[in-house]
């Protein structure tokens, strides 16, 4: 392969991948993988304060978090399926030594929320002025925290 | 192949901040230590397995090759297995799986991790890109993290206390602290156990493993050859695994590891025993937490009854089912790759009689439970002196 195709390549990917970018939104505090139409999907409908997941409508599998295709009968053919956002907190911690790129939010409280249908999604909990209680109300919100980003969080009934 | 695997060698690096020494150093220091009490070189090794779970850690990618070729192998065939922190298990199982496939007779088992060259937020960030990176690690949610959520859900579940958890932190630095082998070898009160730096609420320092650097090898053969190595090899009796959800919030449990269960129960049918029969146990205590819910996923205790089990000295020697008495993850120390192989080094020695002021009287069965992530690679591996 002679450089200047290789330039061109590159170049044409670049292009893409700033295009695709401009357009979709971002999930969560920090993106480790390219973002997906899934993702940026789920993350529109959060920005309209909708939490959808995936039913199948094969095997009437559920999916929060949403996924393409169906993991237990291989159907493509999916659903969209709206989840109430109120939940009860299984399970809570407090992070007081983060990753590296999360060092300028600790402490934050990471907690996994079930809904009342039995999905579940793990998210930061915010507006605790006590230490959380496992079995306690809370409620899933979606939140803008940037132009192209958005996030959930769980907040105390 | 219808005979039985066995090991027929062991060797152990140092555990710990292993400053000026790369991958390649720390298994030649590995492989050095397990010649010592060998017959003979590695001319009659047929290939190795290599178990190291990042390369971000070390730098270097397709890291087998580089170990197979500095321990002397190069020219024989090499295979790098990675399950993350249940990857020397995994290791051990591939090799096992060769061996009775017939391509090898012998192969070299060869767990390595270098941890320390990265700063602890670094490795934190490392690690944690081990959870679901779209949809659970944009809420940094660390490794300790996971745990601690755990934790939560058997406290309220179960009554599980603070000081229970501690008191499993206790427990491995009181042992550690007679294996020159461990990264931190030191006795740590109760006191300060339970009041030290918080990590992730419930779990502070002292609950939580160590990143450490090391490494461990062990050979494994078929039982027909094996006095060409040792007059005392060790028998792999049964294995199990098991796996688990991606997201830790989709689990059904968040008190127990069914990945853990399932691996159990898969290798006391193997190995035809029961939970009594064990005499000694290393299990995986990446935190405090761990231990005591892996002794309850491994049939010692009761569901709930881990922690209470921990403050009665039951998982000391003289205790119901010693456990870790090498000083686990927490004190001896914790290089990914190296965990699982490191976990069949002393159950060896343990078997052998060999382990010294740790040696649990008579011990004839050892279990080894490794796991990687949270919970979503498990094995479960028995070893037996007969």
């Amino acid at each position: 392969m002679s450089v200047s195709r290789v330039n061109l390549s590159m170049l044409s990917s670049t292009e893409g991948i700033e295009m695709s970018e401009q357009q979709a939104i971002k999930f969560g505090y920090i993106t480790y993988e390219e973002t997906v139409p899934l993702t940026s999907e789920f993350a529109q409908n959060l920005l309209e304060g909708k939490i959808v997941g995936k039913v199948c409508n094969n095997c009437k599998a559920k999916y929060l978090p949403p996924r393409n295709g169906c993991s237990k009968c291989f159907s493509r053919d999916l659903s969209p399926f709206e989840v109430s956002p109120e939940a009860t907190l299984k399970a809570f911690t407090v992070i007081h030594f983060p990753p590296e790129s999360f060092a300028d939010k600790a402490p934050y409280i990471v907690a996994i929320g079930e809904f009342e249908d039995g999905t579940a999604v793990l998210a930061h909990l915010t507006g605790m002025t006590a230490m959380p209680q496992v079995g306690m109300k809370i409620k899933l919100v979606g939140q803008k925290i940037a132009q192209d980003r958005v996030v959930y969080k769980f907040v105390k009934v | 192949m219808d005979e039985d695997v066995v090991i027929v060698g062991g060797g152990h690096s140092k555990f710990g901040k292993r400053k000026g020494l790369g991958i390649r150093e720390l298994a030649f220091e590995a492989v050095e230590s397990l010649l010592k009490d060998f017959n003979m070189g590695l001319e009659d090794i047929d290939a190795s397995v290599i178990g190291i779970a990042g390369e971000e850690f070390s730098g270097q990618g397709a890291p087998a090759a580089v170990i197979n070729d500095e321990i002397g192998m190069a020219g024989k065939p090499t295979l790098r297995v990675e399950s993350a922190c249940a990857t020397g298990t995994a290791a051990i199982k591939a090799a096992y799986g060769w061996i009775k496939a017939g391509f090898y007779d012998s192969v070299l088992v060869l767990g390595v991790e270098k941890m320390t060259s990265v700063s602890s937020a670094r490795a934190t960030e490392l690690m944690a890109r081990a959870g679901d990176v779209r949809w659970e690690s944009p809420y940094g949610c660390t490794f300790p993290g996971y745990y601690a959520l755990f934790a939560s859900a058997h406290m309220k579940e179960y009554g599980t206390t603070k000081e229970m958890l501690s008191a499993v932190g206790v427990k491995a630095h009181h042992y550690g602290a007679m294996n020159p082998l461990a990264h931190l070898q030191k006795e740590v009160s109760l006191s300060e156990a339970m009041n030290a730096v918080p990590i992730a609420h419930p779990l502070n320092l002292y609950d939580c493993s160590l990143i450490s650097d090391g490494a461990a090898a062990v050979v494994l053969t078929r039982e027909s050859i094996a006095k060409k190595f040792t007059d005392t090899p060790i028998k792999i009796k049964g294995i199990g695994s098991g796996s688990d959800t991606m997201q830790v919030a989709q689990r059904k449990s968040l008190t127990s590891l069914q990945g853990a269960k399932d691996a159990a129960r898969k290798a006391y049918k193997m190995a035809g025993i029961t939970p009594n029969d064990v005499d000694v146990a290393e299990v995986h205590d990446c935190f405090t937490i761990a231990e005591i819910i892996a002794t309850e996923d491994l049939g010692f205790f009761e569901p709930g009854q881990g922690g209470p089990a921990v403050l009665d000295q039951q998982t000391y020697i003289g205790g119901k089912i010693p456990v870790n008495v090498d000083g686990g993850l927490k004190s001896k120390g914790h290089p990914l790759g190296a965990t699982g192989v490191s976990q069949a080094y002393e159950l060896r020695k343990q078997l052998l009689g060999e382990a010294g002021k740790r040696q649990v009287d008579g011990a004839t069965i050892g279990l080894s439970h490794n796991v990687g992530q949270s919970g979503q690679f498990v094995n479960v591996i028995i070893y037996g002196r007969d």
